[in-house]
């Protein structure tokens, strides 16, 4: 454990320690005190709609299992059985009526309790198979916000409402944009590992002055690409791609135009990315307005603009997803080590709304997350370049200072309209809360 | 010479172009309304509804191509080396079209990192005057589903 005057050292004012992206000790507090205790982002209701339904996924460093229950309640439970520690159950996703353990066949319940012992007799009386301690551990609470599961293994703190804050609007604007108000995570995923840190990936997301950088190479050939229109264009492309990679091409100015904001809870978001009409929003086709109409019909044509006007782009909830709400994606942050991360990208068919629509979200995911993505991979390259440069130990600390000066205060969430750090520096006070002996 | 000679003899030059890294070259193997797929999964059918881990027509493959030499390019720089196997060839010829099957391991080393990525090789060929052209091409990676690191260099 750090002292408080530790963790206030390492996640300082004007930036954050090295050794917080390379001492593995520091990752064990990690996953011990933010995901093991804050609410982390599990799964989505679509994915495990019927009792006995499962999907097997990671909270943190800890395998577990998301299980629909009878009473259509969820249970977060361990993957290691009780006994020898064995992985129990190793698919990705299925529908059970209970989990036995391949090496002995214990046998446990739907919500954990351990059912079956073969060979029981043997075992000494201070044996209990109630012993909850025989049970698979589960997270001691489970919410959902609207469909999004969260789970966290402490018996107490903020409820996930309060946790989410905010937040809860970018999901809300989500659910919105479904004519029928409800959404199914849809069209497969992708999953994409870089050598870095896992807190490099939410630094990067709403960060407005890398991708002028970063992204140059493919800002550049997407201007210069020759136009022409493919008879496969309608199969593979509907000129999405050659949009998303030239939307990173913004000038310093219209970058400066986008709000930051950053909520105490630790998130931010981005505000305006589409106000100079690069992207979608402004944009009209066939698929758009028989969409639209739809939208109108269950909300009204004053509603159905406010739903799709919402403008923001990179919706950090943290520790560890990031919604995109116009497009229909999230992402989520998966910790493996102290210099391992995976990161996976699932998108949304928005019910009530045209095929098309949903293809979109997909090309979207394709272009913007599959690991042969022409934009992510230079990010990731730029992680890994990061972490290399942090394990020389030439580096004390990062400087998260751009923009301290501008850092307006709206309520008790800050905001800049320049290039700001504010979510560095938003993201940094989280760690500081959670990583703290006493919270 | 047989059809699986002719066919062979394509396709590893194809191979050869991606190593030597001429991907102009290597773009100019590909008819006009070509397709260009690696699924995200096995059996696979839907493009639209389904993410693709590359699902590109010519105009995107020479987007690609132009930021593979874009000199900040960063996930390819510096280069990476590559190996492109090709064995385990099959080929029939229907109508107009040579249809080929083929296996392919493509070793990639950079930074002193070595990855390789494995899959069952579609291609959909029309005879053409200096030999073929490509319709389609469609890699199947076994490591489909699963947890990738970035790929970079056209497989």
């Amino acid at each position: 454990m750090l002292t408080i005057d530790e963790i206030n050292n390492i996640a300082g004012v004007d930036g954050m320690q090295a050794r917080a992206y390379t001492d593995p000790d520091i990752f064990e507090l990690e996953m011990d005190q933010i995901f093991r205790r804050a609410w982390i982002f599990i799964g989505h209701d679509s994915q495990v709609p019927n009792s006995g339904d499962f999907i097997r996924t990671r909270m943190g460093v800890d395998e577990i299992l998301l299980v629909r229950q009878p009473d259509s309640s969820l249970r977060v439970l361990s993957n290691n059985c009780t006994h020898r520690g064995t992985r129990l159950c190793a698919v990705a996703q299925g529908n059970t009526k209970s989990f036995v353990c391949p090496y002995h066949a214990w046998g446990f319940a739907l919500d954990g309790v351990l059912k079956a012992v073969p060979d029981i007799e043997s075992y000494p009386g201070s044996f209990d198979i109630k012993d909850k301690a025989l049970h698979l551990i589960s997270a001691a609470r489970v919410e959902s916000y609207r469909g999004f599961i969260f789970a966290s293994k402490a018996t107490a703190g903020p409820n996930l409402y309060d946790f989410l804050g905010r937040m809860t609007e970018a999901i809300d604007n989500l659910l919105d944009r479904s004519p029928d108000g409800e959404i199914v995570m849809e069209g497969g995923h992708f999953s994409v590992r870089y050598h870095g840190n896992w807190k490099l990936h939410h630094e990067n997301a709403n960060d407005t002055v890398h991708p002028g950088y970063v992204h140059e190479s493919s800002v550049t050939s997407a201007r210069q690409a020759e136009g022409g229109v493919t008879p496969q264009d309608e199969l593979v492309d509907r000129g999405q791609t050659k949009g998303m990679m030239a939307s990173n091409g913004l000038t310093a100015k219209d970058w400066n135009a986008i709000e930051l904001n950053g909520l105490p809870q630790g998130h931010s978001f981005m505000g305006g990315f589409y106000k100079s009409g690069l992207l979608a929003p402004q944009q009209s086709d066939a698929a758009i307005e028989t969409y639209r109409e739809a939208l109108e019909a269950s909300h009204g044509k004053e509603k159905a603009a406010k739903i799709l006007g919402m403008d923001r782009f990179n919706n950090l909830v943290w520790p560890n997803l990031n919604v995109n709400a116009q497009f229909h994606q999230i992402r989520v942050v998966y910790p493996v080590a102290v210099n391992e991360t995976i990161i996976k990208g699932y998108c949304f068919r928005l019910k009530g709304a045209p095929d098309e629509i949903f293809y979109r979200a997909v090309r979207f995911l394709g272009t913007l997350v599959s690991p042969a993505s022409m934009i992510f991979s230079d990010d990731l390259e730029i992680f890994g370049r990061v972490q290399a440069g942090l394990e020389t130990g030439s580096l004390d600390r990062l400087d998260s200072r751009r923009g301290i000066k501008t850092d307006q205060k709206n309520g008790n969430a800050l905001q800049s309209t320049t290039s700001s750090e504010l979510p560095l520096r938003t993201q940094s006070k989280a760690w500081r809360h959670w990583m703290s002996p006493d919270t | 010479m047989s059809l699986i000679q002719e066919v062979s003899s394509f396709l590893t030059h194809e191979a050869d172009l991606l190593d030597q890294g001429n991907f102009e070259a290597w773009l100019e193997l590909y008819e006009d309304d070509a397709l260009y797929w690696v699924p995200s999964s096995p059996e696979q059918t839907d493009m639209k509804g389904q993410v693709s881990i590359m699902l590109e027509d010519v105009p995107l493959l020479k987007l690609r191509v132009r930021r593979l030499s874009h000199p900040r390019a960063y996930a390819v720089t510096p280069k990476p080396a590559t190996i492109h196997l090709i064995g385990n060839i099959n080929a029939s010829e229907e109508d107009s079209l040579v249809m080929v099957s083929s296996k392919l391991i493509m070793t990639q080393v950079r930074d002193n990192v070595a990855t390789s990525l494995s899959g069952a090789v579609t291609h959909h060929l029309k005879r053409s005057e200096g030999g073929f052209g490509i319709k389609l091409k469609r890699v199947d990676l076994i490591e489909a589903g699963g947890t990738f690191s970035a790929i970079s260099v056209p497989l």
